[in-house]
């Protein structure tokens, strides 16, 4: 099975609610509870790895104009090869586009990345209801585990590694008139010390994180990956 | 010999030990009037819910000490029933008469609870005012009328409003003690916030020692010009041995000047553009003018953003837009419109692994390699140790802001600012009038319309600078175009005005002659002219004498009265230096008034 395949998402509707702490700098989005249609969707299973972005700058010859932190991680222009199957990471929301663009897809918006990792049971995490630490990378450390490493972790329509390990973009940018931001879902293994610090840890299905956008070099996280979906014929 | 007393020149305390010991007497030598109504025990003990006055103790000891330099009475006194020592002595101060009560137990067995009540105050005239050092003067719905600080305790007073005589009571306490580790009780009397509280008031004392220890001290002195002597003998008193050195520093002397701060989130459209990617600091600025131009910028790019990852403060001052070089920019074009910029310091951002060597270093390397003209440190109500001469080491004259109120003496001596972030009406800070020096401007940052006027007015009233902060982290919350006239209207009369609103002398809850009025004063350092903000907390006019003008003026002097804020040219001083005029609700007007020699 390869890292880059693809699940079928039945079209579907459900009432969309998310709950996450809203601090200082609020959250400008509808939370729900409200009804959404999610259509048929062919989503990847996996988040997208180093190896498959690697692949991409390869066949599209991309390369963004701030390159500030873009794939930071990489060494001579290459991930490192324990990197591998991990999840591309120190990439911003306008890389992730571009790779999915390159492809004919998208980043799964916010309330289809909730049904994709909920399924039609609406779990709490992808794998059931009660959380287990053993299902995700949830350690607290920012060190990424291979995004097929938890297969007992898969959602309700198979996908892997949702929840915990590393953030993943969503698709729309969101702009509140003086900001703009994307959110993230899946929470991440990394957590800050602090309460003060963004919230972080493997979480549940129904939360996101708004990420306020500034330059690339601090669209660039550790932490955020991304997946591609494209809506599908029924 | 059965009769005692002791003075120091102003106040006499008299007892008498014939049936047991007793306080006949607390006499103000300069106005001839006697404080204490009857003759009552200095102190009464409760133990297992019996109560124990003074005369039931026996007298062991009574006596007048001297020597070179002090004088005290003291008595020594023995409760048998529980074998407890209390000695109570009076001693000479340069301006007061230290009351001090110590106590020791042997206790029979186990030790037990002991409370003490000192009597003296409930025989004090009916006439008297009591100022209380928790609540100096109430609002109408009860509660203190001025922030207040633990490390500053005022004092409390008993003043008779007429005549402004008076007994002054300081209350020596160590705050940051303020548990029942503390053996001094001091700070139970200091807390109580009503009147009834206060005269009859029970301290738990901790007596497990055998040894007599201080577990009261009161210091009384004579007022006879009212609360505002006994503000400016506090205020002195306070200061005697602050250093003031750091306010004095030339090349931060500048900061003083700085009146308007402003947030700047760097996420928001309000500075960045989001299309070049650019930190616009010009429109900024140039927005700024509506406010009447900001002094400080602070740039704030960490909360909320840190945490997402595991980089830290130091490393997304490397990756917003320009990193350093970017930061360096932004600084050159606001000091090219004599503003100056800030970076934040966030001290939980430091990880467990983080030394206090390692934030010096940091701060320190930020210091060096950018232009930035001081550091805001976040949620702090000190700095680092070492931080400021680390800082001051790499290049003077860039300053440190708290975002917290100082809590302890020796950081209001260190650093030279800090950001008062309340909003309520009509109290300002203690520390506004203790340490003008101290640049506080004012903000809040959740507050909106109505309460956004209010902290305007808070700052009017309290002759303060203000922080602009209208994008709370991704709230946007911004202030209409009138609040924005108001505040640039403020800045001009602040400056204009600047020598007397920050003089050396300003006092707050300045002595009224009406119920509903609140009124801070401002004293230019020449002697020629001061400044009274005066405020109706009620809903109905207050009109006819405002307050009393002190100090009175020579008779060579003529007085000019103006108001500077409502244009309102209907106040007049009338006889016994009486300020009248009509204060609308909720109002506040800034009166000016000028002392000139009769030509």
């Amino acid at each position: 099975m390869g890292l880059d395949e693809q699940v079928y998402i039945p079209e579907g509707r459900y009432i969309y609610r998310v709950e996450h702490r809203i601090m200082e700098g609020d959250c400008e989005y509808d939370h729900g509870p409200r009804m959404v249609r999610v259509p048929a969707l062919l989503a990847d299973r996996y988040p997208v790895t180093n190896e498959r972005f690697y692949r991409f700058l390869q066949e599209s010859g991309y390369r963004p104009e701030d390159t500030r932190n873009f794939l930071r991680h990489w060494e001579d222009g290459r991930f490192r090869e324990e990197d591998r199957k991990k999840p591309v990471v120190w990439v911003s929301h306008k890389d992730a586009k571009a790779f999915a663009g390159w492809y004919g897809m998208r980043l799964l918006t916010d309330y289809e990345w909730q049904y994709a990792a909920g399924g039609t049971e609406k779990y709490r995490y992808p794998w059931g209801d009660r959380y287990d630490g053993l299902k995700c990378n949830d350690t607290g450390e920012e060190t990424l585990t291979p995004v097929d490493a938890y297969p007992e972790g898969a959602s309700p329509f198979g996908l892997c590694d949702l929840c915990g390990n590393a953030h993943e973009w969503t698709e729309e940018v969101l702009d509140d008139g003086m900001h703009r931001f994307v959110l993230l879902r899946g929470g991440a293994s990394y957590r800050g010390a602090h309460f003060w610090h963004a919230e972080g840890g493997a979480k549940p299905n129904n939360w996101h994180l708004k990420f306020q956008l500034l330059n690339e070099g601090m669209n660039r996280c550790a932490t955020v990956t991304f997946r591609c979906v494209k809506e599908a014929a029924e | 010999m059965s009769k005692f007393e002791i003075d120091n020149g102003r106040l006499c305390f008299r007892f008498d030990t014939a049936e047991g010991l007793c306080c006949t007497g607390i006499y103000q030598k300069e106005t001839g009037r006697e404080w204490l109504t009857e003759p009552c025990v200095p102190f009464i003990f409760e133990i297992c819910g019996k109560s124990y006055p003074a005369d039931s103790f026996r007298i062991r000891k009574a006596e007048l000490l001297e020597d070179k330099r002090d004088r005290a009475l003291v008595f020594e006194l023995y409760l048998e029933e529980w074998n407890i020592n209390v000695r109570l002595s009076v001693s000479v101060r340069e301006e007061c008469l230290a009351f001090l009560i110590q106590a020791g137990a042997d206790w029979p067995g186990t030790p037990r609870e002991v409370y003490l009540q000192i009597p003296l105050f409930r025989h004090f005239p009916e006439c008297g005012q009591w100022h209380l050092s928790a609540n100096p003067r109430p609002k109408p719905d009860g509660s203190p009328a001025l922030e207040l600080h633990e490390e500053f305790p005022l004092p409390v007073c008993c003043i008779e409003p007429d005549t402004g005589h008076g007994i002054m009571m300081e209350l020596p306490d160590y705050p940051e003690f303020t548990g029942t580790w503390n053996q001094n009780r001091n700070r139970q009397l200091l807390q109580i916030t009503n009147r009834e509280d206060f005269l009859h008031h029970n301290l738990l004392l901790r007596l497990q020692n055998k040894e007599a220890a201080d577990v009261a001290e009161i210091h009384f002195s004579s007022v006879t010009e009212g609360y505002r002597e006994a503000f400016f003998r506090y205020k002195a008193h306070i200061r005697k041995d602050m250093d003031f050195s750091m306010y004095e520093k030339e090349d931060l002397k500048w900061y003083r000047k700085a009146l308007y701060h402003h947030l700047a989130f760097a996420y928001s459209e309000e500075i960045f553009h989001y299309d070049t990617q650019t930190f616009e600091v010009d429109r900024l600025l140039d927005a700024g003018e509506e406010f009447g131009g900001y002094d400080i910028l602070v740039l704030w790019f960490v909360y909320p953003r840190l945490g997402v990852d595991a980089r830290k403060q130091w490393d997304f001052c490397d990756d917003i837009p320009g990193g350093i070089e970017g930061i360096n920019e932004l600084c050159d074009k606001a000091h090219a419109r004599g503003v100056r910029v800030m970076l934040p310091y966030n001290p939980w951002d430091a990880g467990d692994d983080e030394s206090l060597t390692d934030t010096l270093d940091h701060i320190a390397g930020l210091v060096e390699k950018t232009r930035i003209d001081g550091i805001w440190f976040d949620t702090m109500d000190s700095v680092p140790k070492g931080c400021r001469e680390r800082i001051e080491s790499i290049r003077p004259g860039v300053i440190c802001c708290l975002e917290v109120t100082p809590k302890v003496r020796r950081t209001v001596e260190e650093i030279t600012g800090s950001w008062n972030q309340r909003f309520r009406m009509p109290e300002g800070h203690v520390l506004r009038y203790l340490f003008p020096e101290h640049a506080a401007p004012m903000t809040s940052r959740w507050r909106v319309a109505e309460k956004k006027d209010m902290l305007i007015r808070r700052a009017v009233f309290n002759g303060t600078g203000f922080a602009v902060w209208q994008d709370v982290f991704g709230a946007w919350l911004p202030f209409d175009k009138e609040q924005k006239a108001v505040l640039k209207k403020w800045k001009r009369i602040l400056l204009a005005n600047y020598d007397t609103y920050f003089g050396k002398d300003s006092m707050p809850l300045y002595p009224v002659l009406q119920e509903a009025l609140y009124v801070n004063a401002f004293y230019n350092d020449s002697g020629e002219e001061e400044i009274y903000s005066v405020y109706n907390a009620s809903e109905s006019d207050v009109e006819g004498p405002l307050f009393r003008i002190y100090p009175a003026p020579a008779d060579d002097t003529v007085l000019q009265i103006e108001e500077l804020w409502e244009g309102n040219g209907g106040f007049s001083i009338q006889q016994e230096k009486i300020v009248s005029g009509t204060i609308e609700p909720e109002k506040i007007y800034i009166l000016k008034i000028k002392r000139r020699k009769k030509v």
